[in-house]
């Protein structure tokens, strides 16, 4: 109960934003239909997704909201729960909306395989599991000043590494790397978890 | 009885500042007024009270629990004012009842709104075009419609114009009507804390100076006022505080242990605390030493 009334609070504070998003979307939508390239709005809906979320912490923050929902009967795991489950929906939510657009669009260009599309959707997925799993503690412990320095670090590392990778492609077989990303959507998950209850585990200790 | 709080030897570090041996409690059914200037640890102690700070030492009740022993019921039974309304600036006092209805199981909506109503409270208003009366309005009508038994309220008044402050006051005069309620009220405004406060605890630098009733302050307190010539037929015994001001020395006593003969005045709160803080501790030798140099 109590975790459904955070998850509330969450979506009446961020209905605004939601709604520009998606209307923002669905002007996109039209653009790639035109331009064919659909799978670009699923990466766009996640990373819409992942900065709803730093809104809602960033809201949180602002407003001193943590100081006062530690007053209430809310166990402070719950409150931490929410801010995962609310990553989740926006996350999963993204995905949802536009699968069967990008399915139709597919269908219609037929540019790739069934099986090619799914693989790419468990792929993007996993990264925006990996995406919540760093940023949530790092918000949680360090707030969203901070933590948003991770993020460029969350970004700019996989850019630097890709050198670094290409550099090692050369002696790695590329069909060997790709066998991991098949195993990626577990570790992601086993990652969520980690992260989970580091979570709990920083918001436990913390003083408001 | 049971109390509706009790804190025995409270002790919290914090950078520059710290609780020392905090102890007071609060009687169910009635109001504490919880008085100290700013930085004295007010705040602090109340943070401590509801575990949004972790105590170092000693003990804290609610309702005859430690918090650890059963956190959600006891918070349940709480209704909480900060100084400020800490919830996200775009909901409106409207919106925040939908998720309040579902934290608390005992949620009274139609009060809820019954209060906005006779508060003047806009409930389709964003937080943050609310002006700091209304969102303290808001703040406590919120606190109040789960129906607590225990009000903890840090600050509610300061800021306010006397007539906000004094709908605020009957409001909670209003909650007191029920036997079983409480209220802890910090306030640098002494005046508020006259009006309904049955306790007066003082705090200063991080140490409980006292926790008195208020009637005993007020009418087995008195002040003396004259010159550090006169002030020496006061008996020593007698002497709680003392301050000098440029028309001579002001001395807090105790009514019934100075003959009548001399002229004593009724104090109010704020002198009280005045010449608390700002007073000297060590009145005999201030005394001589006032006499030495006139000599």
């Amino acid at each position: 109960m109590t975790l459904r009334a955070l998850l509330m609070k969450d979506f009446l504070m961020l209905s605004k934003q939601i709604k520009m998003m998606l209307i923002l979307f669905a002007f996109f939508m039209i653009i790639s239909l035109l331009t064919d390239m659909t799978i670009v709005l699923i990466i766009f809906a996640l990373i819409f997704a992942s900065l709803q979320l730093t809104t809602a912490f960033a809201f949180d923050e602002m407003s001193k909201w943590d100081k006062y929902a530690n007053t209430l009967p809310i166990d402070r795991k719950t409150i931490v729960q929410s801010k995962y489950v609310l990553g989740l929906i926006l996350v999963v939510g993204g995905i949802l909306i536009f699968t069967p657009f990008v399915y139709f669009s597919n269908e219609f260009h037929s540019q790739v395989s069934l099986l090619e599309l799914f693989k790419g959707f468990v792929l993007v997925l996993s990264i925006a599991l990996i995406y919540i799993s760093v940023t949530i503690p790092f918000f949680i412990k360090f707030g969203t000043q901070k933590g948003r320095i991770i993020i460029f670090a969350i970004v700019f590392i996989p850019v630097f590494g890709s050198g670094f990778i290409q550099y090692f492609l050369q002696t790695i077989d590329v069909n060997q790397l790709m066998s991991f990303i098949d195993y990626l959507p577990v570790g992601a998950f086993i990652f969520l978890l980690l992260s989970y209850f580091v979570s709990v585990k920083w918001y436990e200790q913390k003083e408001f | 009885m049971t109390n509706a709080i009790e804190i025995q030897k409270l002790r919290k570090i914090l950078h520059s500042f710290q609780l020392k041996d905090v102890s007071f409690t609060l009687p169910k059914g009635t109001i504490m007024g919880f008085v100290g200037e700013n930085g004295a640890g007010k705040t602090t102690t109340i943070k401590c009270i509801l575990d949004l700070l972790k105590k170092d030492n000693g003990k804290i009740k609610l309702f005859g629990k430690e918090m650890h022993e059963d956190e959600l019921s006891i918070k349940s039974d709480i209704g909480v004012v900060f100084d400020d309304l800490h919830f996200p600036q775009n909901l409106t006092a409207k919106k925040i009842s939908k998720f309040m209805a579902k934290v608390f199981s005992n949620w009274d909506d139609s009060y809820y709104f019954h209060l906005l109503t006779k508060l003047k409270v806009q409930e389709n208003k964003r937080i943050n075009e609310l002006s700091r009366g209304m969102k303290m309005k808001l703040s406590i009508a919120i606190a109040l419609s789960h129906h607590p038994k225990l009000l903890i309220l840090d600050e509610p008044t300061s800021g306010l114009d006397p007539i906000v402050r004094d709908e605020i006051l009957d409001i909670f005069l209003d909650f007191m009507q029920e036997e079983e309620h409480s209220i802890l009220f910090s306030s640098h405004i002494t005046s508020d804390l006259e009006k309904i406060a049955d306790y007066i605890t003082f705090i200063h630098e991080g140490k409980i100076l006292f926790c008195e009733s208020k009637d005993t302050l007020l009418y087995d307190y008195a002040i003396w006022r004259g010159t550090v010539e006169e002030s020496k037929d006061l008996p020593s015994e007698s002497i709680l505080a003392m301050r000098e001001n440029s028309f001579g020395l002001e001395i807090l006593v105790k009514r019934n242990e100075v003959s009548k003969a001399f002229h004593l005045y009724k104090p109010t709160i704020e002198e009280i605390m005045l010449i608390y803080v700002r007073g000297v501790h060590d009145f005999a030798g201030f005394v001589d030493e006032r006499l030495s140099n006139a000599q």
